[in-house]
């Protein structure tokens, strides 16, 4: 077998590390570098702690929502028999679904202290959603899939036997729920949770929507270094060093997931299925649907009803009257060949980089096992750039890349890298930033999988590759999907490096989202991001009657 | 010629050594068990032996072919080997069908073939009805039933068994040993079976195997490994004997807290520090010999079971059911023991 | 057992995945002779053709609006536009600039002093198009490095239904009126730093803290400022000119107020890389951009001033010489500020604000 195979591994790693290193690494270390060289990056400094501290209160904060919202619930869904848990499940996945700015506009426009519509009906400035409190409750909110997809993942890997234990011991159901059940899946919660925390530190969309028209403005480290990046002179410097702050967030968290996982990994049973017996509610299913079927409204129908008013209305803030409405504003986006073209690039550049996420994730998960512990320097290089603000991110790609790059060979061929003004900067961006989704689900997947089940087809006469193809990555293949689809969102919508990395004469979806929402008019936003949503729960829906199918096929 | 031969295998994870010089061979036709105490190199000779690890030294031979050794390395899919492991590795998203017809497929035979054999195998393991089934669907003893029929359908040079059994309860346990049994009479294959129950190992083999910390201790058939234990280890591990610590003094066996057993007379040895081993039938109680208080009494059906204190271990007799309350004085004497110098 | 999980069948896909990438490499590189070749810099000579690059902060539907034009008056010339807010242009400009591999032929942002920083630079190829003698003085550079194309203005809005609007940029702080103004992000917003840069100029860092105790909201850019006021989340607003036009002209209910302390224009210059390529085309296009065609099309589609004082104003406001008119003059001075105390402006902007 492949079993020391050394050099074949050091080869893999290799193969692995160079277009990381290439592509995402050494610029951003190149950039950051040469901004902390630059004289006085250092000085002022002092005077960015509030942005640091509001960094770590709101992702503390949202971190915590997540937390506290997504374990009461992913017990309710997983392991309850709550009426409509099914469709629950779909409906409290679409905040990670859809990109964290346009559940910030769905709010903005119903709790602006003024004009906001819940406002309206409750009286002006009871909710404001401006400010650190805002941005936690909606980053929370839009991480609050992270902590229960992993949540229930945990739930549902738990062996039932253990809870039966403790129903034998003595306990009560709910008891036994809470005893053993909970506290094997918190490990998995509080690895969301972590997840959420670094998802809120690097975001920029939502900090910049909510937290700029607060009074005092909120500035977090993300808006700060753009703002500093703005001013190209002494700016960069500064941002650099802020950025440097952001970036030792990362390994912190990375080792807060590693220390809560240790003890919470359940593996899986090898080819055994697992099922355990959904706990009845009894009386209290009535109060528990309803207090979900509220928690649903409220924090994922509600502000994308206000998106759809908004998309509407003739004009932002009119008065709310059937004759104040209007599909204007959707036949005049929709079908513009702009947001045609937009929407083709944006999914053929998602789907590329899903591909290469999961390619590359699947890699790293393969060489964290292969290495062990130089593992962890490969899951922390491929998280790494998520954290990385997109803005410094994106800057450094045109740095290292505007110019061409030229390999000469035999001094008469030169293959030249000509990524500048071309599509290929845009993926290779996105790639690299989502890399952390793809590395993560995978190495979670590959960590339950039973080495036996590869083994077994290497015996029965399968090379290598083939065992892999025929017994690994089909039990692979749903983590992998995960993955894909994932940053398949993510890049479809995504914005801030978009709209700097975009090649001159095309367009991509998170750009035109931006434009329309800061130079245009709200409204034509509104449109787009409704029918982003509706593409999502379209994708949602296809996916789960996929898994139904795949279930039923078992 | 031997069916397999293992000469002098190492292995080592890091400073950890699992196997320190391991020599074996099986012939053909044979059941050999490899027995010992979990952490005693078993698995890792059996994963040796099959291919998913490469020995540190020591060449590994199967069917004169040799397929580890100094500058060769056959991976595990040219070694033509059967293998059923403890975890079941039923792949979860194949039916039964798909996952007995896995080896076959990769040898390319034609769709018909491949049909007639599965059907073949899953007869052999008496799964006829399930072919379509999905593995989440299957008893564990049926899950091992599957991985039974898949490592035996294309017909291996050796079928090895990694604790096949253990994650089975009893009488599944007892039923698939017995199926396990009657498959090798029909099929005469070679055979490896790993496993740390001696009950398994006496009733299946036709030689075992003992292992203890990465070296066989002794490999003879079931009867002499019983009845003529080479170390006391053996004897500790085969047959569930006492192994007591101590030294001969004058026809007698001394304990270190001064309980005397007098030796029986065809088993004189030599003064000095010495290890007694006598299994409990081997044990007479009645109204001469070692007195000692009576600490449990258990009833087996046909006998019962006696336990005694002896310098802080249980020692164990069976006899034939009597009356006896706790801690009452009770006589024990030596029928048969066998000593074992210390040096 | 002590067996080794990590010994899976791993390299394979290591290895494809590497693969796939060398590949994904291999087919975004151009294969060319290794010998600098000698036509890089032609200098195409007579009609223009070939590409025109133009970075630019110029709204796209103005951009949608230029294309058929410039496609009829230069049919050899291909221009590809990279469009973005000013502040985006600028950065991305300076990373190209930093990698020493400037793409743009043109830039036509709307950032006077980004633009002044890179002509003190040396970046620019003096050019001066037959078009700009009618313009006015002041919205040119006398060293022809640049020359203006439009003018942005940045004036108050207030809704119709309101309370009685503020009348001027110093009413917003002195007390003279009642009710909340939502303004743009000197920090991140180009136009509003323009803006701001004024006002501190005039009324000094008092201006800022006034805002801020009167409760002014700071919305991110000019679009956000438009969605507050005409949601009511504020009473007034200060907001780009065409920004407020364009609404109007969809049904907003929206009424512009020009300033008594004079409106802040903010011309968005055109200017030529030295490094271009192909300067014959670029000068081209600067021409066409110039042109009365091009100015009548920035007038009707961007809702903007023209620089060609013929013309009239958007949506039949007056022209450009009755703007220049009505609003604050640009003096060295001021640009002066702009350019070497940004910094310390936006400082005391967000310290005004942070309290």
């Amino acid at each position: 077998m492949s079993a020391p195979a050394t050099p074949l591994r050091w080869v893999g790693l290799a193969a692995w590390l160079a277009p990381l290193v290439v592509f995402a690494v050494g610029p951003v270390v190149f950039l950051l570098a040469r901004g902390l060289g630059a004289a006085g990056a250092l000085e002022g400094l002092a005077a960015e702690t509030g942005a640091l501290v509001n960094t770590l209160a709101i992702s503390t904060g949202a971190a915590a929502l997540a937390l506290v919202l997504g374990a009461p619930l992913a017990l309710l869904l997983f392991r309850t028999d709550l009426p409509l848990r099914g469709a629950y499940a779909v409906l409290f996945t679409l905040p990670s679904a859809i990109p964290a700015f346009i559940w910030g506009m769905g709010w903005l426009s119903l709790a602006s202290p003024r004009a906001g519509y819940l406002n309206r009906l409750l009286g002006e400035g009871t909710l404001d959603i401006h400010g650190p409190v805002g941005i936690a409750f909606v980053e929370g909110v839009s991480g609050l899939p992270l902590v229960l997809l992993a949540g229930g993942a945990a739930m549902r890997r738990v062996d039932p036997a253990l809870e039966e234990a403790a129903r034998v011991c003595g306990a009560s159901p709910a008891r036994a729920l809470l005893t053993t059940t909970l506290p094997l899946a918190l490990p998995s919660l509080s690895s969301g949770a972590v997840m959420v925390f670094l998802m809120a530190a690097s975001s920029f969309g939502v900090p910049y929507l909510l937290g700029v028209s607060a009074s005092p403005p909120t500035r977090v480290l993300t808006t700060r270094i753009y703002e500093l990046v703005l001013r190209a002179d002494e700016g960069l410097g500064r941002a650099s060093a802020l950025a440097l702050g952001l970036l030792l967030l990362t390994p912190v968290a990375l080792l807060a997931t590693w220390a809560l996982g240790r003890s919470g990994r359940v593996r899986l049973s090898a080819g055994k299925g697992l099922a355990s017996r959904p706990f009845a509610l009894g009386r209290g299913r009535a109060v528990a649907g309803a207090a979900v079927a509220l928690g649903c409204a409220v924090l994922v129908l509600l502000p994308l009803g206000a998106l759809v008013l908004t998309s509407l209305q003739r004009g932002f803030g009119a008065r709310l009257a059937w004759g104040e409405l209007t599909l204007a504003h959707w036949s005049g986006v929709l079908w513009a060949p702009r947001t045609l073209r937009a929407t083709g690039l944006s999914l053929l550049l998602a789907t590329g980089a899903g591909a290469l996420v999961c390619a590359l994730g699947l890699g790293a998960a393969l060489l964290q096992r292969a290495f062990r512990r130089l593992g962890a320097g490969v899951e922390a290089l491929a998280v790494w750039p998520y954290a990385v603000p997109g803005t410094v991110l994106a800057l450094a790609l045109l740095v290292a890349f505007s110019r061409d790059w030229r390999f000469i060979l035999l001094e008469r061929v030169a293959f030249v890298l000509a990524l500048a003004h071309t599509p290929w900067l845009l993926l290779v961006a996105y790639a690299g930033k989502y890399l952390a989704l793809g590395t993560r689900n995978g190495a979670e997947a590959l960590a339950q999988l039973d080495p036996s089940l590869a083994e077994a087809a290497r015996v029965s006469g399968a090379g290598p590759t083939r065992a892999f193809r025929d017994a690994t990555l089909p039990l692979l293949r749903p983590a992998l999907l995960a993955a894909f689809v994932l940053t398949f969102l993510a890049c479809a919508t995504e914005i801030t490096m978009s709209v700097l990395l975009v090649p001159a004469g095309s367009e991509v979806l998170g750009k035109l989202l931006f434009d329309l929402q800061s130079y245009a008019d709200p409204a034509a936003a509104a449109v787009l991001a409704c029918a982003f949503v509706a593409l999502v729960a379209v994708g949602q829906g296809v996916l789960a009657l996929l898994g139904r199918r795949a279930a039923e096929a078992r | 010629m031997a069916a397999i031969s293992l000469e002098g295998l190492f292995k080592s994870y890091g400073a950890t050594q699992v196997v320190r010089g391991l020599s074996l061979d099986v012939r053909e036709g044979e059941l050999v068990s490899l027995l010992g105490p979990s952490g005693c190199g078993k698995t890792t000779t059996l994963r040796m032996l099959a291919g998913l690890e490469h020995p540190d030294a020591g060449v590994i031979r199967i069917g004169g072919e040799t397929v580890a050794g100094p500058g060769v390395r056959v991976p595990p899919e040219k070694r033509g080997l059967g293998m059923v492991f403890q975890s079941y590795a039923v792949w979860p998203h194949r039916t039964v069908e798909q996952n007995v017809a896995y080896p076959l497929t990769l040898r390319r035979l034609p769709k018909a073939e491949v049909a007639t054999r599965v059907r073949e195998a899953l007869r052999w393991v008496r799964l006829e009805g399930l072919a379509s089934r999905r593995p989440h669907e299957l008893s564990g003893g049926q899950l091992q039933r599957v991985a039974l029929a898949r490592a035996l359908v294309a017909g291996p040079r050796v079928l090895l068994l990694d604790e096949p059994l253990s994650n089975l309860d009893a009488a599944l346990r007892e039923e698939l040993r017995a199926e396990i049994a009657a498959l090798r009479a029909r099929l005469g294959t070679t055979m490896v079976f790993v496993t740390h129950d001696q009950g398994e190992a006496l009733a299946l083999s036709d030689r075992i195997a003992v292992l203890n910390r990465g070296v066989i201790e002794q490999v003879d058939t079931p009867e002499v490994l019983y009845h003529e234990p080479a170390t006391p280890f053996v004897a500790g591990f085969v047959g569930g004997a006492n192994v007591l610590e101590g030294e001969v003094r004058d026809g007698a066996f001394l304990t270190p807290g001064g309980t005397r057993f007098p030796l029986p007379p065809e088993c004189r040895a030599s003064d000095g520090p010495s290890t007694l081993v006598v299994r409990p039938e081997d044990l007479d109680l009645g109204e001469h010999g070692t007195p000692l208080p009576l600490s449990a009494r258990l009833f087996l059906g046909h006998a019962a079971e006696y336990r005694f204190p002896v310098d802080g271990t249980l020692l164990r007799v069976v006899g034939p059911p009597r009356e006896a309350r706790a801690s009452q004085i009770l006589h024990v004497q030596l029928r048969k023991a066998r000593l074992f110098h210390r040096g | 057992m002590p067996h080794n999980p990590g010994r899976m069948p791993f390299p394979a896909l290591v290895r494809g995945a590497g693969l796939a990438l060398a590949l994904v490499v291999l087919a975004s590189c151009r294969i060319e002779s290794a010998a600098p070749s000698s036509d890089v810099v032609a200098t195409h000579e007579g009609t223009p053709s070939g590409e025109v690059w133009v970075y630019t902060s110029m709204y796209q539907h103005v951009l949608d609006a230029l294309e058929p034009l410039l496609k009829q008056r230069l049919p050899g010339v291909t221009v590809r536009w990279y469009q973005a807010g000013s502040e985006k242009v600028a950065s991305r400009l300076d990373a190209e600039r930093a990698a020493g591999a400037v793409r743009a032929d043109l830039l036509a942002a709307s950032d006077p002093f980004f633009i002044e920083r890179l002509a003190r630079a040396g970046d620019f190829l003096p050019y001066a198009s037959p078009h700009v003698l009618r313009v006015p003085r002041s919205l040119l550079d006398l060293d022809a490095r640049y020359a203006a194309i439009r003018v942005s203005t940045m004036v108050l809005v207030h809704r119709e239904d309101s309370p009685p609007p503020p009348t001027s940029f110093a009413a917003l702080v002195d007390g003279s009126w009642k009710g909340r103004v939502a303004i743009g992000d000197p920090l991140t917003s180009g136009t509003a730093f323009t803006w701001a840069v004024f006002c501190q100029a005039r009324y000094g860092d008092a201006y800022f803290t006034g805002l801020r105790e009167r409760g002014a909201i700071v919305a991110g850019g000019n679009a956000a400022v438009l969605q507050k006021v005409e949601s009511g989340e504020a009473d007034a607003g200060v907001l780009l000119l065409e920004n407020a036009l364009t609404a109007r002209a969809k049904g907003s209910h929206l009424q512009v107020v020009w300033p008594t302390d004079g409106a802040v224009t903010i011309p968005g210059p055109v200017a030529l890389f030295k490094s271009t390529p192909n300067p014959v085309a670029a000068k081209a296009v600067v021409d066409v951009l110039l042109s009365p065609e091009g100015q009548r099309l920035i007038v009707e589609k961007g809702d903007m001033h023209a620089v060609d004082p013929r013309l009239a104003g958007p949506r039949d406001e007056p022209g450009v010489e009755t703007l220049l008119q009505r609003a604050q003059p640009w003096t060295p001075a001021l640009v002066e500020q702009g350019l070497a105390r940004g910094g310390a402006l936006k400082e005391a902007f967000s310290r005004a604000f942070s309290r």
